[in-house]
């Protein structure tokens, strides 16, 4: 049986992760939701949700940060090719640059409109 | 970095002000406008300084570095109901408390990176901490007289929220 595939969303914003709903289902993939980088970790060890293909991820969060979630991906055996776009508040270029060091596939500032996102996910998945 | 006036003391037309007060209401329109597809309007506040806005729910937020800020975001329920319904595309029955909450903490967070970036531009580096929401019936915002504070109100069909800069010297 063909596993549907999913999108992980990773944001303490219950709003966002609305919002990014109604994109990824035009986009007719599953969302999964995770509202800080431990619960994420732990939503990719199940073995139900091996088909995640594309990490969409805050940057400002409690505990785990964006960034060190993006770390810790990159650096895991098994999730480091899930591609990973960030979706934040943070624009300083030093900070951009960080991300794209840790391993970054795309990058979207909000705020965003849906258009924007779908274009931006659809980007990330025919690049993976 | 000279003292001085760091805000706007009449509206826009001031860019003498460390960041001048279109620079704010640019920041919100352009959020609402990117979120909820519609452009808000600004208008006058009361020229008293009494506002008429039934600030029920209100983001708060505060920026430092080389300036100082607090901002805060205020308005009635309704309008907070209206903003989910917006971003989200829920029914407005659906629109809960925590919802609303998390809306207001979303948009000042994402004005404020706006006012981040424009500020840069201007030589002013900020760092934006955590926003927080207050919650309740006729919530006034009070602070001590001689805080420089700019006030900007903005209208959506007939929900009106207002904008509140306060900034300070450390």
């Amino acid at each position: 049986m063909e596993l549907k595939k999913k999108i992980l969303s990773v944001d303490d914003s219950s709003v966002i992760r609305k919002i990014i709903r109604s994109a990824v289902e035009v986009l007719k993939y599953d969302l999964l939701e995770a509202s800080d980088g431990e619960e994420a970790i732990s939503i990719l060890n199940k073995e139900e949700n091996e088909d995640i293909r594309l990490i969409l991820l805050d940057w400002n969060m409690p505990g785990m940060n964006g960034l060190d979630f993006l770390k810790a991906v990159k650096n895991h055996p098994v999730f480091r090719n899930i591609p990973v776009m960030m979706v934040t508040t943070e624009s300083e270029k030093g900070n951009i640059i960080k991300a794209v060091q840790a391993g970054v596939s795309n990058y979207l500032i909000k705020p965003f409109n849906t258009e924007e996102l779908i274009k931006k996910i659809m980007q990330c998945i025919r690049e993976e | 970095m000279s003292e001085g006036i760091k805000l706007s003391k009449n509206g826009n037309d001031d860019s003498d002000a460390a960041i001048p007060g279109f620079y704010f209401s640019n920041s919100v329109k352009d959020v609402i406008h990117t979120t909820m597809g519609i452009e808000p309007n600004e208008i006058k506040p009361f020229s008293d300084g009494y506002d008429n806005v039934d600030e029920q729910i209100t983001g708060f937020l505060n920026l430092t570095g080389d300036l100082n800020m607090m901002i805060t975001l205020g308005m009635s329920r309704k309008t907070a109901a209206a903003f989910v319904v917006y971003m989200t595309g829920v029914q407005l029955a659906e629109a809960k408390d925590e919802d609303m909450c998390d809306g207001i903490a979303e948009i000042i967070n994402m004005v404020a990176g706006q006012i981040k970036t424009q500020a840069v531009g201007r030589g002013y580096h900020l760092k934006v901490l955590t926003p927080f929401v207050a919650v309740g019936e006729k919530c006034r915002i009070v602070y001590k007289s001689k805080v420089e504070n700019m006030t900007k109100r903005f209208r959506i069909g007939n929900l009106d929220f207002m904008l509140k800069v306060f900034y300070y010297h450390l």
